[in-house]
């Protein structure tokens, strides 16, 4: 089952930012995504975000890796600059939250 | 004249949402916007508008068909976008979600364009008029259980703050007009099938049609257009179930 772009995009950067190996940060992500109820293959880029923010700190200082709230810091801010925030908007609740707004 | 009262409601609330979401794909030029206007607009008032101004200006002339014939195609038309919708809003990438809503629409629009060539005169109901009512309901109840199994996700997501309260209602609003949508098709459909083409102009049968057009069209407008006091219901609740 292929993955969301989002959630490949915020492996990769956890995987450069951070000691972790390949699959550490693909687990590590995968894990904050079920925290938050999302899947990895539907997660959208603002979606993301806000789960680096909020969920990945406590994540990695369970998993004792240093400065982790600058890492997740950095990691938004690549989230949000990235090529993907061009796709943003296409998830169920980003199209819902479009239609409803005046 | 019972059930115009729930229809008529339907009718107005779709007109005026649609009219908004077309003003909002004018400036965003995204599908989704323009697919529920059309499904809005085609299954509820321009599409009937085509079939009453054919009953009530040519009955019992050769244009009726043709007004039947085109009131059906853009029937189809709005079915076949709600379930566009429910695809690209729902299901993007699942191959059997685009299976199914190509099967919905060429069945819509071909038996509606297909009236143009093979009419069928509005009093009969045959092979055709089945097979177009169970692909109108399949469209419809499809739409209605994607957007409650969303607002069954999404409404514990916004419980621990990852998602919005407002449009996590938004989804169960819109899941329940789709499902009183299916319901008046399918109470419509046991009457023609059990009693005849006639019994849906039945009193029960018009009331049952009657209230799921009053309760669809509260939802659609809670759903798409919901006012400030609704809003802050919702926030309000929110809040305290946050604690």
């Amino acid at each position: 089952m292929a993955e969301s772009p989002a959630f490949e995009f915020a492996a990769a950067e956890l995987e450069r930012l951070t000691d972790l190996d390949h699959l550490e940060s693909r687990g590590t992500i995968r894990l904050v995504l079920k925290e938050a109820l999302f899947e990895s293959r539907s997660v959208d880029i603002a979606q993301m975000t806000k789960i680096v923010e909020d969920i990945l700190p406590r994540a990695l200082a369970a998993r004792g890796v240093d400065g982790h709230a600058s890492i997740c810091e950095k990691l938004a801010i690549t989230l949000k600059c990235s090529d993907l925030s061009s796709s943003a908007g296409q998830s169920p609740d980003a199209i819902f939250d479009r239609l409803i707004r005046r | 004249m019972l059930a115009l009262f729930g229809i008529g409601c339907f009718f107005v609330v779709g007109l005026l949402v649609a009219v908004r979401l077309l003003e909002l794909w004018w400036r965003t030029r995204q599908l989704p916007e323009f697919l529920v206007a059309l499904a809005l607009l085609g299954m509820g008032p321009l599409g009937a508008c085509v079939f009453g101004a054919g009953y009530l200006l040519f009955r019992d002339t050769s244009l009726m068909s043709f007004f039947h014939a085109t009131g059906l195609a853009i029937q189809g038309i709005g079915f076949s976008a709600a379930a566009c919708f429910a695809w690209r809003v729902f299901r993007p990438n699942d191959k059997w979600a685009v299976v199914l809503t190509v099967v919905i629409s060429l069945g819509l629009l071909g038996d509606g364009f297909g009236m143009f060539v093979l009419p069928v005169s509005p009093g009969e109901f045959v092979l055709r008029n089945h097979l177009s009512m169970n692909l109108k309901i399949l469209a419809l109840g499809w739409g209605a259980l994607e957007s409650l199994r969303y607002w069954r996700i999404s409404s514990k997501r916004a419980a621990i703050g990852f998602a919005d309260p407002l449009v996590s209602a938004s989804f169960l609003m819109w899941g329940i007009a789709l499902v009183s949508g299916t319901l008046a098709l399918l109470s419509l459909y046991a009457a023609i099938v059990l009693i005849g083409p006639e019994a849906h102009m039945s009193p029960p049968s018009q009331l049952l049609t009657s209230c799921f057009g009053v309760v669809a069209a509260a939802a659609v407008y809670l759903s798409f257009l919901p006012p400030r006091a609704y809003r802050r219901r919702i926030e309000a609740r929110a809040s305290a179930a946050g604690g």
